[in-house]
């Protein structure tokens, strides 16, 4: 249906995005393009619909689309074709919304002649269709529903092409459901072809009939889903099928505390609220409600839960950047100062953050190598050779080349910022290390990369984690203990062995079933499809 | 719905006492300036020869010796009833003094800033839609250009060349004893131009930034990769984000148009508000001088209470937060 044939994109400075990819969208089918960031998998979606970024270009190759060449139709032509023929949505379908715009225009605007009513649009992405719902603004709805309406306004126009890029990276559990049946409603109903741009091979397995597994802008492996999932044959794939987190599989099992030491850190009955918004408005959210966890010397303490449950509230908290409202934490023993500049430099070494962002958290102007030195004077006391003598190990320790500290933030890949930032935290030597949603922003490889650095840290220094995550999959394959937080209470904590197999809070299934798995997914869709019997074995 | 009217009305009452409450500071910063200007009233009207004693008479007149908060609160108590006084220069009613210049600026003022806001959306929409692009490069040197030339050479080449070369226009404005500008409504178009192209200009320049801002929004670029026409995307999702910062923009347009028009105002001879303020500072006319200062500090306090409201309107998110 639609054809990408030897397509070259380059970017600034000549760079290559896409060298020579090729690939078929075929009606009714539902092709996959899988790889690390940077690979250029966003890049290849934006072509499908005729599209290169600012600061890119095309420099050969055809997309065609029923014979006729996107990148030679005139701007009304291509105009015609995205709103007749194709949807698209991005990583955060939410940010497709207008906010000026209420939600019944904004489906309406996409609708065509031959479309279903925007009630009914509704209606299947399971939304309200009464009236006052139709007529609210973006704001007024949660993020959920954002997504939802995001998702009427793509499929209105009836797509006979859909590009998915990164659909369920910012989707809750349920959501990434509806989305699977409107895909499915429309490649059954209408013929449609999907490209799905994911790195999270699960969800490709759950959906994909074919996938193309793209790195530096080249495909380096393309097949059959099952096949390229089940026993990739390319360096690269088998690489990235198992840097994908599996909740499925058992992990050998962690050293054990047995002689139970003194905890390092204890959380007592911590509640924390934060106000959003002002005045009068002003709405009260109780982000942590008595919540209890020791973590012991040498222990990785999972903290899990959906957006919105209180996380990072309690990692703020933790160390010291927002007051709670009760409760106490206790450091070896001592109880600590509850904000930060109460707290002295012993016990702010002690407790260090790394956070979700790095890249924001490093001064843009100066180098990141002049950030981990700063924390390294003002924590330790050292300053010249001796200061530099100690980043030269905290680079060693977190394997970041000595050249990349003396760039500046944005030159470095997100793995590279996330190690600075390790290293700007281990400075301090702490005790414990605060880790909030790290692995977030980045893509499988790097992420394990990332978990494997901080369980080496660990085996070398005894140093504790606290590991905040949505992520159960990536979390059950190095952290001891889990605690489960659901709307700001510890609905369950346990040992991650004894959690995985008896979840006993109902939050706790809800996660364990949500959790990736790519060998369960993998698992069942064999059993689905007795057309493939090849891979059935081993 | 009813939330969003609440929200309204409470924000109506909260800019109204904001409006009340700046407008009486400036009233104290305006009446402290004019009795700092160096110079004795008195002085001034009886000229350097006269003698102390008929130097005391006047000042009794004048109300002059009473301490400064006394005067004060009875200016500002005449001047709420509507009573702006006399000038001290001539005995007429400082009414009637400001009465044909305040409606000269008026007309000038709003016909210009009609024209400054075309000129300046217009620009702005076509450099600021497609960052990058040679159009966006060329309205950004225009634009800089007409900034930065002065606006008196601005006028005295529309004088020079459409009213004396070519003849079309006139190149004085004076405003027909019997009439208001409207009556000769020639006069006001060099006027006009020579202010929109400097304000216009200027008005432009920030504009132009807030529609890329909003131009580089992730639903803007959606709205373009959903197939809708240009017309549309530009109207429906991309000059909504840019309404709130471009009307504080153009607000900033009218204390250029009440008060710092003089230049324009003054090289075409159009008597105005401005010229009639700096001739009243020359003579030390402090009735005149004041209700001068309180109509453009009130027109402009105006000006950015209705941009701000605008502002809230064009917001939904403002409008109906709760």
């Amino acid at each position: 249906m639609i054809e990408v044939r030897s397509l070259e994109i380059r970017g600034s400075h000549d760079a290559q995005i896409l060298g020579g990819v090729s690939v078929c969208l075929e009606s009714s089918r539902i092709l996959a393009a899988v790889g690390g960031s940077g690979a250029g998998k966003t890049t290849l979606g934006l072509a499908l619909l005729g599209f290169v970024r600012p600061g890119m270009r095309k420099v050969g190759g055809e997309v065609r689309y029923g014979g006729q060449e996107l990148f030679d139709l005139s701007e009304t032509e291509l105009r015609r074709f995205r709103r007749e023929s194709i949807a698209y949505l991005p990583q955060n379908p939410a940010s497709t919304l207008t906010p000026t715009m209420r939600v019944e225009d904004l489906v309406e605007e996409r609708r065509l002649a031959k479309s279903e009513p925007t009630n009914q649009l509704l209606e299947q992405v399971h939304l309200p269709s009464d009236r006052s719902f139709r007529r609210r603004f973006p704001h007024q709805l949660s993020i959920g529903q954002q997504q939802r309406v995001a998702m009427a306004r793509a499929i209105a126009n009836q797509p006979r092409l859909l590009v998915l890029d990164e659909p369920t990276s910012s989707i809750d559990p349920t959501t990434q459901r509806l989305m699977l049946s409107l895909v499915e409603r429309l490649r059954d109903d209408l013929g449609a072809a999907t490209l799905l741009i994911s790195h999270d091979l699960a969800s490709v397995a759950r959906m994909a009939d074919e996938v193309v597994v793209l790195r530096h802008g080249e495909i380096v492996e393309r097949g059959a889903a099952l096949r390229v999932l089940h026993s990739p044959v390319d360096s690269y794939s088998k690489a990235l099928v198992s840097a994908s987190p599996d909740i499925a599989v058992d992990q050998p099992p962690l050293a054990p505390n047995t002689d139970e030491p003194a905890p390092v850190l204890r959380v007592i009955s911590l509640s924390a609220q934060f106000v959003l918004g002002r005045g009068r408005g002003a709405r009260t959210i109780r982000a942590a409600r008595d919540v209890s966890f020791d973590l012991a010397p040498g222990e990785t303490f999972a903290l899990i839960g959906r957006s919105g449950s209180g996380k990072s509230t309690i990692a703020r908290v933790l160390v010291g950047l927002h007051p709670p409202e009760s409760g106490e934490v206790l450091l070896n023993g001592f109880s600590l100062p509850p904000l930060l500049r109460r707290r002295d430099g012993k016990q702010r070494a002690a407790i260090q953050l790394v956070p979700q962002n790095p890249e924001e958290s490093f001064n843009p102007r100066r180098t990141v190598g002049d950030g981990i030195l700063r924390s390294i004077r003002q924590t330790r006391g050292l300053s010249g050779s001796a200061a530099t003598g100690r980043l030269a190990e905290l680079l060693e320790q977190v394997q970041l080349e000595p050249a990349l500290a003396r760039r500046r933030p944005h030159e470095l890949s997100g793995g590279e910022q996330q190690r600075a930032a390790i290293a700007r935290a281990l400075a301090a030597e702490p005790e414990v290390l605060v880790c909030d949603e790290i692995t977030t922003a980045l893509d499988t490889i790097v992420q394990s990369q990332i978990v494997d650095l901080l369980q080496q840290i660990q085996r070398d220094t005894g140093i504790s984690l606290v590991f905040i995550t949505h992520d159960l999959a990536l979390a059950h394959e190095f952290a001891h203990r889990v605690g489960v937080l659901s709307e700001g209470k510890l609905v369950e904590v346990a040992e991650m062995a004894d959690f995985v197999n008896h979840p006993q809070a109902s939050e706790s299934r809800e996660l364990l079933d949500a959790a990736s798995s790519l060998s369960r997914t993998l698992a069942a869709r064999q059993n689905s499809d007795d057309d493939l019997p090849a891979v059935a074995a081993s | 719905m009813t939330a969003g009217l609440h929200n309204a009305a409470r924000y109506a009452i909260w800019r109204l006492t904001a409006l009340v409450a700046t407008l009486l500071a400036v009233s104290v910063i305006l009446f402290a300036a004019v009795e700092w200007l160096p110079g004795d009233p008195a002085q001034q009207i009886l000229g350097i020869n006269a003698t102390p004693e008929r130097l005391d008479v006047l000042r009794e007149q004048l109300n002059l010796n009473d301490p400064v908060p006394v005067r004060y609160g009875r200016w500002l108590w005449s001047t709420l009833q509507g009573d702006l006084g006399e000038s001290v220069r001539t005995n007429q009613s400082v009414a009637a003094i400001i009465a044909r210049p305040a409606l000269n600026t008026a007309m000038l003022a709003l016909v210009a800033f009609v024209a400054i806001t075309v000129v300046a959306l217009f620009l702005a929409a076509l450099g600021g839609m497609r960052d990058g692009t040679k159009t966006s490069t060329l309205v950004s040197v225009t634009t800089l250009s007409a900034v930065s030339v002065p606006e008196f050479i601005i006028a005295g080449i529309l004088i020079s060349v459409v009213g004396l070369e070519l003849g079309w226009l006139p190149a004085v404005s004076l405003v027909p004893s019997e009439g208001t500008p409207l009556s000769r409504p020639e006069i006001l178009v060099l006027p006009v131009i020579s202010l929109s192209i400097v304000g216009g200009a200027y008005g432009a320049r920030l504009i132009r930034a807030a529609v890329a801002d909003a131009a580089r929004m992730p639903h803007v670029q959606a709205a373009r990769l959903a197939g809708l026409t240009e017309s549309r995307v530009l109207i429906r999702h991309l000059l909504p984000s840019a309404i709130p910062p471009s009307v504080q923009v153009l607000a900033f347009m009218v204390p250029f148009l009440v008060g710092g028009a003089v230049v324009v105002e003054r090289i075409f001879a159009f008597p105005g508000l401005g010229s009639q303020l700096v001739d009243r500072i020359a003579l030390r006319d402090a009735p005149v001088i004041e209700a001068i200062g309180l109509i453009q500090a009130a027109t402009v306090i105006v000006g950015f209470q209705v941009a701000d409201v605008v502002g809230f309107l064009a917001s939904p998110e403002r409008r109906t937060a709760r």
